[in-house]
């Protein structure tokens, strides 16, 4: 759930350990970078009406000053604290089996999750949040994207600014490759808006030439007749040759609205880098015997165990080749998943590959 | 700041359409290795998501505590940001709020930052009041093209400009603000773009601009056709060609009946929005004014009369040059006779000012003048100002055209036991606020100058008295507009007192009274004085120093026919806007006063 300005405001001067004063409804805030300067805030609108103090909402003077500051501080370093691989095989889901581990061999790696605000706009604005999250070996990171666990703050080792400048490069290509589907909706959805404006401007102005020629065209066959001086028209009083001058004025608008419309219609899309967090953390290369619970199937399997305890590589079913949801090992030592079981609903479930 | 040094350049990275930017100095500062906790982190992200916003308006939390938003207003921004794309005529009637309608969508367009460069056309007389109105309820700083605003550079300098429409049509500035592409373009008082032959139009039509806001209550001044011009210059070729129009939808040759009302009003409802005052469902009070016409004292009486020969005499003896093109001198006399009519101590000061810097025989003349004004004792309006406020049970507001009869009034009713607050252009915010928060709670009355009283809202007060009176109905208008405007829930009683005989006696009886000026209903002024406004207040001065009194008179009546002409006028081209938008459907409201 999003934070109210108040929470917001009241987590602020906390941090930035500034100086607040309530009274009543009212706050009086001396910022630590201008402790000269007291602010008299307010989050209740009645408050702010009876003692003339600001009312604190998104866009007024005194949030627009903190959130400028927090946006400021938007990097962070952290690192996730280790897994434990042994408890990690355990909670990989098994039918008949469990794991039993053998070795872990522990990488320490970094990683780097970028937040950018996405923004597209045409006439009309659309934003939103797009994280690129990549490891030091510049390959995104996708469990780092829903990753909730505990972090702990400290100091990065082992990372240098050659690193993470390429990093960063590499996040671009990511980013580029995030936005690109939603930006050619959008690109296409603006062309068909521009081109309905410059199709309705086209036949505007086609009208307009259409007018002022049949007008010019009467007032021609007017003059011929002789009912007429001079090639004038009844009701417009306009000459062929005006009418070509105006053909030609109605030319140039025409040329300029549909530039305009150009203009109006031009899509921007930009990525503001919002805030960035390096982070360490390790991750185990995993030999391990998935043995059956009748013991007499075994078979050695090697896993990469992730920071948030997930196998990097999905374990594949060795019948249909898909990833597993709950594993099988059959007596024969193939390693099925649920629905590659053949079911004899008599006696039991059976490997599909060879019936053990 | 723009893209950061690490961060690549559009084509080098060859996103040829993402622009990357990094305001903030966050790849800088991983790179330097500047880290702050997870708690500033989380801090900097929530500042992002709480912008985002959920609600209808982003900009609505920070509007709601500086304005009152009506509903109306808030659908109408709505319609013109979702459905419009920006590009509308707000025509909805008079004193529902055009001009915030304007200002809130700027606004929500500012928080979305889909808009920087602002160019706002106004009448000459409404700059500096769009100016005030930006600055007070919008916290916007906008410059007015003039050289008259310290902060004007040049017209190309600002991004942020108001400009009267007589300044930006000549040909120097008209290429400047059309050689730059405005995000948003307002155009106040739209219907003098009526004509699409004159320079107004042309001028309008060489903008160019992503987003287009005019302002109208009236878009059709004589005939369907004018309308037509409107809508042409918000998007061209909606309603077609104009033969095409006029045979669709004129039902009279004259252009002042509608043929096809709903093929129209669908049209029309893809770019204008009108409200009507019924539709909104909003109380509005009446106004109710005296007059407190006094005899002046003897001692009264020799001072207005020497200080007029006084002013009289220095007037006629500057070259006629001066005179007429109302140069710095004719601008402080014009001051002096005002301060004379304000009150004893505005004039003794005014007075005694000029002595330090006059010469030795104008010295002399000053010192009798002084002399007068020492034998007045207080001024027969004091006294009635003080039984106005003894009698009134309700709060006051007092107006004043300068600093010393604001102090004088203050003083007289405080020796009577009131209780006071002040208000002026003079003081700073802070004092501002406190003496707004004192009215509000203790004070009886606030006495105010016009000089910073923009923005105020003091609805809660219900009556006015203009203890001087300005020479000009708009600043009438703009000081009857701190309490009678939309929220204000009772009547509205607004007292003038004058002395019999003055100039602003005639005033108030010919010119003010002839219009109906304290019976108009807010924002109707401007329909009716267009640009004749600016010329009142020099036209009443120079008769008065020239004819005297009886040929001031003579003029102020003239003056006085020709606005209730123009008033008349009005009038019926706000009924001729009724009368043919009647059963044309516009306002986003749905007929109950809510959304």
């Amino acid at each position: 759930m999003s934070p109210t300005v108040e929470e917001f405001v009241k987590r602020y001067l906390k941090l930035s350990e500034s100086q607040a004063k309530a009274e009543g409804e009212c706050l009086f805030v001396s910022l630590r970078g201008e402790p000269e300067h007291v602010y008299a805030i307010t989050f209740s609108r009645e408050e702010a009406n009876r003692k003339g103090c600001e009312l604190v909402a998104v866009g007024s003077p005194f949030f627009r000053l903190i959130a400028e500051d927090a946006r400021r501080r938007g990097v962070a370093f952290a690192s996730i604290p280790k897994v434990d691989p042994k408890a990690a095989l355990e909670k990989i889901q098994c039918i008949n089996c469990n794991f039993e581990l053998e070795s872990a061999e522990e990488t320490r790696q970094h990683a780097l999750k970028l937040t950018y605000l996405f923004t597209i706009s045409t006439t009309k604005r659309r934003q939103k949040m797009v994280e690129v999250a990549i490891s030091d070996s510049g390959k995104e990171l996708p469990w780092l994207y829903s990753f909730r666990g505990c972090l702990r703050g400290g100091e990065p080792e082992g990372i240098g600014e050659d690193e993470i400048r390429s990093l960063l490069e590499r996040s671009f290509q990511i980013l580029n490759e995030k936005v690109e589907k939603e930006l050619k909706e959008i690109r296409d959805e603006t062309e068909r808006y521009l081109s309905e404006a410059i199709n309705r401007i086209q036949s505007y102005y086609a009208q307009l030439r259409d007018e002022a020629i049949n007008q010019a065209e009467f007032a021609r066959s007017q003059a011929q007749k002789g009912s007429l001086d001079k090639r004038r028209g009844i009701f417009t009083k306009m000459s062929y040759e005006e009418a070509e001058k105006l053909i030609a004025e109605y030319d140039k608008l025409e040329a300029l609205d549909i530039e305009k419309e150009r203009s109006r219609y031009q899509v921007k899309a930009e990525a503001t880098l919002v805030a960035a967090i390096l982070l360490s953390f390790s991750s185990f290369k995993c030999r391990a015997i998935l043995r059956n619970f009748n013991g007499n199937a075994s078979k050695e399997i090697v896993v990469r165990l992730l920071p948030n305890g997930d196998v990097e590589e999905p374990i594949l079913c060795d019948a249909c080749k898909r990833p597993i949801g709950e594993i099988y090992l059959c007596s024969n030592g193939h390693m099925v998943g649920e629905e590659c079981l053949t079911k004899r609903t008599s006696i039991g479930e059976f490997c599909t590959l060879c019936d053990g | 700041m723009d893209v950061g040094r690490f961060m690549p350049s559009e084509e080098e990275t060859g996103f040829l359409n993402l622009r990357i930017r990094d305001p903030y100095g966050i790849a800088d500062s991983l790179l330097a290795g500047r880290f702050n906790s997870l708690d500033w982190l989380d801090l900097c992200l929530s500042s992002y998501e709480l912008s985002s916003g959920t609600c209808a308006l982003a900009s609505g939390p920070f509007l709601e505590s500086r304005i009152v938003m009506m509903p109306h207003q808030v659908s109408a921004v709505l319609k013109v940001i979702d459905q419009m794309e920006g590009r509308a005529l707000l025509a909805d009637e008079v004193g529902l709020g055009k001009t915030i309608e304007a200002c809130m969508i700027y606004s929500e367009y500012a928080l979305m930052g889909l808009v920087s460069k602002v160019l706002i056309l106004t009448p000459p007389a409404l700059t500096y009041q769009w100016k005030e109105e930006l600055r007070t309820k919008f916290q916007e700083k906008f410059t007015v093209a003039s050289p008259h605003d310290p902060e004007f550079k040049g017209y190309d300098k600002h991004e942020k400009m108001i400009i009267s429409i007589d300044t930006a049509k000549r040909s120097s500035v008209k290429e400047k603000i059309c050689g730059t592409y405005w995000d948003l373009l307002i155009i106040d008082e739209a219907h003098r773009l009526k004509n699409s032959r004159t320079q107004n139009y042309k001028l309008a039509k060489a903008l160019s601009s992503k987003y287009l806001l005019m302002l109208t209550a009236t878009p059709l001044q004589n005939n369907l056709g004018e309308l037509y011009n409107l809508v042409d210059l918000i998007r061209p070729g909606l309603l077609g060609s104009r033969l095409e129009f006029e045979s669709r939808f004129l039902a009279d040759s004259k252009g002042r009946r509608v043929a096809n009302r709903l093929a129209l009003q669908e049209l029309l409802s893809k770019v204008m929005v009108r409200t009507t005052r019924k539709e909104t469902n909003l109380p509005f009070t009446k106004r109710f004014s005296k007059t407190v016409r006094m005899s002046s004292k003897q001692s009264e009486h020799e001072l207005y009369e020497a200080v007029t020969n006084y002013v009289r005499s220095r007037y006629l003896a500057l070259p006629k040059a001066k005179r007429d093109r109302a140069a710095t001198e004719v601008f402080l006399l014009i001051t002096l006779q005002r301060q004379l009519a304000s009150s004893t101590p505005a004039i003794s000061k005014a007075l005694r000012k000029r002595m330090e810097k006059a010469g030795p025989d104008e010295a002399k003349e000053l010192g009798k003048l002084l002399q007068l004004a020492k034998s007045v004792g207080e001024d027969s309006k004091c006294g009635a100002v003080k039984e106005l406020v003894r009698a009134t049970s309700g709060k006051i507001l007092i107006f004043t055209t300068f600093l010393e009869t604001q102090e004088y009034v203050r003083a007289s009713l405080e020796k009577i036991g009131t209780k006071v607050a002040c208000y002026s252009g003079a003081m700073d915010e802070k004092e501002r606020q406190l003496s707004l928060k004192s009215f509000k709670e203790d004070a009886k009355v606030l006495v105010c100058t016009e000089a910073g009283s923009e923005g105020m809202n003091l609805q809660f007060c219900n009556i006015v008295v203009n203890y001087d009176l300005p020479w000009n109905p708009l600043k009438v208008e703009q000081r009857i507009g701190r309490v009678h405007r939309l929220g204000q829930e009772k009547d509205v009683y607004i007292f003038n007192l004058t002395m019999k005989g003055t100039i602003e006696d005639y005033i108030l009886e010919l010119l003010y009274e002839k219009i109906q000026l304290f019976q108009l209903t807010i924002g109707d002024l401007e329909l009716i004085l267009g640009d004749e406004v600016r010329k009142i207040e020099p036209k009443i001065f120079r008769s008065f120093m020239e004819r005297g009194m009886r040929g001031a008179k003579r003029e102020i009546e003239r003056m006085g026919l020709d606005l209730e002409r123009r008033r008349e006028r009005a009038e019926t081209v706000m009924k001729r806007n009724e009368m043919i938008f009647e059963g044309v459907r516009l306002s986003p409201l749905d007929g109950n006063g809510s959304k």
